[in-house]
């Protein structure tokens, strides 16, 4: 009997070898946990508390007492989902700096990719064992009818799917957080959120918020309108739309996930080990992914029933990829321009591939050059869907600000105190140089010359993109659109002379250790 | 052949740095460092607070990249190949680095698994490590909960349970109890006889000088001196000092300086009943001189080659800068 057990707890054993070591490692510190046994303990014990509620009330003839109990647990799992798992990921890794034992993992053979997905499937083996207690009581509410299995099933692998979106994100914070001070500011900015969200009309805007982002399904069985998603997408509420949006939530979700988890790689790695060109990839994807919805929505949903119009789906367009090329500019144009040596001593691509993955590998300007390019890629898609020549005029602009904002000041700064050039600062002077641009036109207005100080709209408010871009119409009427262009232009210019400078800087020959084996 | 034995074939020397250079803003905390260490060698790595020894191991460990020069560990470059590096080394810092909620046992076999072991292997890695340690009352014992000396033996079993063929110790006796740093300086000895190179830094110099075969002298981010202590005082003090004692204080300066071979005589000490001198000579000499000494009718109670200590060495190169 005994050698029985043995051999079955050996063969476990050798089939965990299939498993992460990292989940391996987290699950058992999981299970041992007093956070995990209480989530376990609570989460039983208002799934019980709200089976009985269930049941007394279908027992004085109330006929939505299951749809009830489904939506009070889904309440439940959510916080489970999107706020207990989240922070016991953050914190995993936070002990995991702070104990020191991550450059222990990094000296394995572990890449710190395989280190980050296994700490993310760990937090989805809690999730997946506090969801498996909730399981007989989401049994009771579909035995007392009023919800059917799949708007069940449904809902608990989209609430899946975020909560894992959430424990990728939290564990992107917590990598990028270098110091116990960071980190320690990130987890009350994290707790801050979360009571204000909670807080906002005692937790029913949050809720409302949750369920029209996560249950579009359920929503759609038993509330009759559509959520805020679906009106976003869809407009409506018929199956098409439906479906649409789950699937657009749902590659959303996956494809930000895996650049959560790159993002969090790229954080964790060596300083010497560069890791963008996954990242990179992984950006495009998604940068490409927004524009494949807004082009194929009009194939999918019927006119007047959800599709977007011309007009709506440019601007949706350029606010989520000009959000996306924002923060890209504002990180790629301040990056080191100069590669760490171990990455220029192995950079060494076939030459069938030089051309292809330029812009996704590191250093030498590249990463402006990706910037480029995705601009580049919205500019083409704007022009197809531009409703109007000023709209197309207005994206350019927008692309031009980008480029102002993020290349004239770094370019500047290299130039004149290259021994300031650290990211660090790169980026201040971003935010500083911004923060002028848009305080400066209001000073004027206020403290300026008599002449032309009351004017609604003048030249001086070009200086500020948010004025500009948002009163574009004023702009254009007074003949102020090619001011605004020409600062594109000179960001464009200043982004060439960085990628030049940035080549200069590799061109360098770096200094070879002597062949050898290996 | 695999690639691994293939490389580490080529060289007899098991980790080999040349010109080693790391600098952190204006500091350079590794300054051209060179030196090597022979297959199955424990070199001791000393130098003062400061001087560059942490910054050295680390990269040799892979955990950070020189701006200049290299390091290989078995014939793979810790800057190009540090996959295949870190395959055969095992490093342990100066700290435990021990987890919450795990047990002995489960703490070696994660790190088992993560150097790529898996199945039969793995388990018999993991009880070898347990046995060879001693620690198997300790294998379900919650590993953040054992004493400091018992921490820096599970990480020393953590950092040999892939069965590396170089480690490299970053003060791994420090803030031990004497009995567990005794204990602790078996088990190296232990992994010395079994064939590891060892790299140990410390700042117990006379457990050093118990341990290694070889020492480097770091300072300022540079080596001052490499070897055994005696070619390091060879080089430094090419003529031997000789003590004599004698049971009453006589006439012996005057005579010792009459000898063939005795250079100088250095300040009498103990009331004049003991006399330091530096002698040209071997060992033949040595004994001519003795014999010529009790001849002339001094009582020679003790009459012995001076060796210095590796603390007496250490204070005499370096200078006790910190950068």
């Amino acid at each position: 009997m005994a050698s029985s057990l043995e051999g079955i707890l050996g063969r476990l054993d050798d089939a965990s070898d299939r498993l992460s070591p990292i989940v391996v490692k987290e699950v058992r510190q999981i299970v041992r946990q007093r956070g995990f046994l209480y989530s376990f303990a609570l989460s039983l014990l208002a799934g019980l508390t709200i089976a009985l509620l269930g049941g007394t009330s279908t027992a004085r003839g109330s006929l939505s007492a299951g749809a009830d109990i489904f939506t009070y647990l889904m309440y439940c799992l959510t916080i489970v989902g999107l706020v207990v798992a989240p922070i016991g990921t953050f914190m995993a890794l936070r002990n995991e700096r702070l104990e020191r034992t991550f450059d222990l993992i990094m000296l394995t053979t572990l890449p710190p990719r395989r280190i980050v997905i296994g700490k993310i499937l760990a937090q989805g083996v809690k999730l997946l064992t506090l969801f498996a207690g909730i399981a007989p009581f989401m049994a009771m509410s579909f035995l007392l009818g009023g919800v059917d299995l799949a708007t069940i099933l449904l809902s608990l692998t989209v609430l899946f799917l975020w909560s894992l979106w959430a424990c990728a994100m939290c564990l992107f914070l917590s990598s990028a957080a270098k110091t116990r001070a960071v980190s320690g500011a990130m987890m009350a900015v994290m707790g801050i959120g979360y009571l204000i969200l909670f807080g906002m009309g005692s937790g029913g805007a949050f809720i409302y918020m949750i369920r029209g982002l996560l249950y579009p399904g359920m929503y759609y069985g038993y509330y009759g309108g559509g959520s805020m998603w679906i009106s976003m997408f869809a407009g409506g509420g018929s199956a098409s739309q439906i479906w649409w949006t789950l699937a657009v939530m749902t590659t959303f979700c996956l494809v930000t996930m895996t650049n959560l988890i790159l993002l969090a790689e790229n954080c964790l790695a060596l300083e010497d080990e560069d890791r963008t060109p996954a990242l990179r990839v992984g950006l495009l994807a998604q940068f490409l992914m927004v524009i494949a919805w807004i082009l194929i929505s009009p194939l999918i949903l019927p006119a007047g029933g959800g599709a977007f119009s011309a007009s709506e789906g440019f601007y949706t367009m350029c606010g989520f990829c000009g959000f996306q090329l924002m923060v890209e500019a504002f990180f790629m144009s301040t990056g080191n321009l100069e590669m760490s040596r171990r990455t220029r001593l192995r950079d060494r691509p076939t030459r069938l591939f030089r051309g292809l993955t330029v812009i996704f590998r590191p250093g030498g300007g590249r990463a402006i050059g990706y910037v480029l390019a995705q601009m580049g890629i919205l500019i083409a898609a704007g022009a197809a869907l531009a409703p109007a020549g000023r709209d197309f005029r207005w994206l350019l602009a927008f692309c031009g600000y980008i480029c102002f904002f993020s290349g004239v000041p770094t370019y500047l700064v290299r130039l004149l105190a290259p021994k300031r050039a650290t990211p660090g600062w790169l980026r201040l002077a971003i935010l500083v140089s911004l923060l002028i641009a848009m305080v400066t036109p209001e000073l004027v207005q206020y403290f300026g010359s008599a002449a032309g100080r009351f004017e609604p709209y003048a030249l001086r408010h070009i200086l500020n993109p948010l004025a500009a871009l948002g009163e574009w119409e004023i702009l254009e009427r007074t003949s102020h659109e090619w001011p605004v262009l020409a600062m594109g232009a000179a960001g464009l210019l200043a982004y060439v002379r960085l990628i030049v400078m940035a080549r200069r800087k590799n061109v360098q020959p770096v200094s070879a250790p002597a062949a050898h084996a290996g | 052949m695999s690639a691994t034995a293939e490389a580490m074939i080529e060289s007899d020397a098991m980790i080999e740095i040349d010109g080693l250079v790391r600098q952190f803003g204006s500091l350079r905390a590794v300054d051209k460092v060179s030196f090597r260490v022979q297959r199955g060698q424990v070199l001791g790595f000393i130098g003062p607070n400061g001087a560059g020894k942490t910054t050295t191991m680390r990269i040799l460990a892979t955990l950070d990249v020189p701006q200049e020069g290299d390091a290989r560990i078995g014939g793979f470059s810790v800057v190009r190949n540090p996959e295949e590096a870190r395959r055969i080394t095992g490093f342990m810092p100066d700290y435990a680095g021990v987890y919450a909620s795990t047990t002995v046992a489960e703490y070696l076999d994660f790190f088992a698994r993560s150097q790529g072991l898996r199945g039969g292997p793995r388990r018999s890695a993991v009880e070898g490590i347990i046995e060879f340690m001693g620690i198997g009352d300790l294998r379900d014992r919650q590993v953040d909960s054992l004493s400091k000396g018992l921490q820096q033996r599970v990480a020393l079993g953590r950092a040999i349970v892939h069965n590396p063929a170089a480690l490299i110790l970053d003060e791994p006796a420090a803030n031990l109890d004497p009995r567990a740093r005794i204990e602790f300086r078996a088990l190296i000895r232990e992994l010395a006889a079994d064939g590891k190179t060892i790299l140990l830094s410390s700042h117990i110099l006379t457990e050093l000088a118990e341990i290694c075969d070889t020492i480097a002298v770091i300072e300022k981010g540079a080596i001052l001196a490499t070897g055994t202590v005696d070619e390091i005082l060879q080089g430094m003090r090419p003529h031997r000092v000789l003590s004599v004692r004698l049971a009453s204080a006589g006439e012996l300066e005057r005579f010792l300086l009459e000898q063939p071979g005795v250079l100088s005589v250095h300040d009498s000490l103990d009331s004049g009943t003991r006399l330091e001198f530096e002698f040209d000579g071997g060992d033949i000499e040595q004994a001519a001189l003795l014999q010529r000494i009790t001849a002339a009718g001094f009582p020679v109670l003790e009459f012995r080659a001076e060796g210095a200590g590796l603390e007496d060495l250490f204070m005499k190169i370096t200078a006790g800068n910190v950068q």
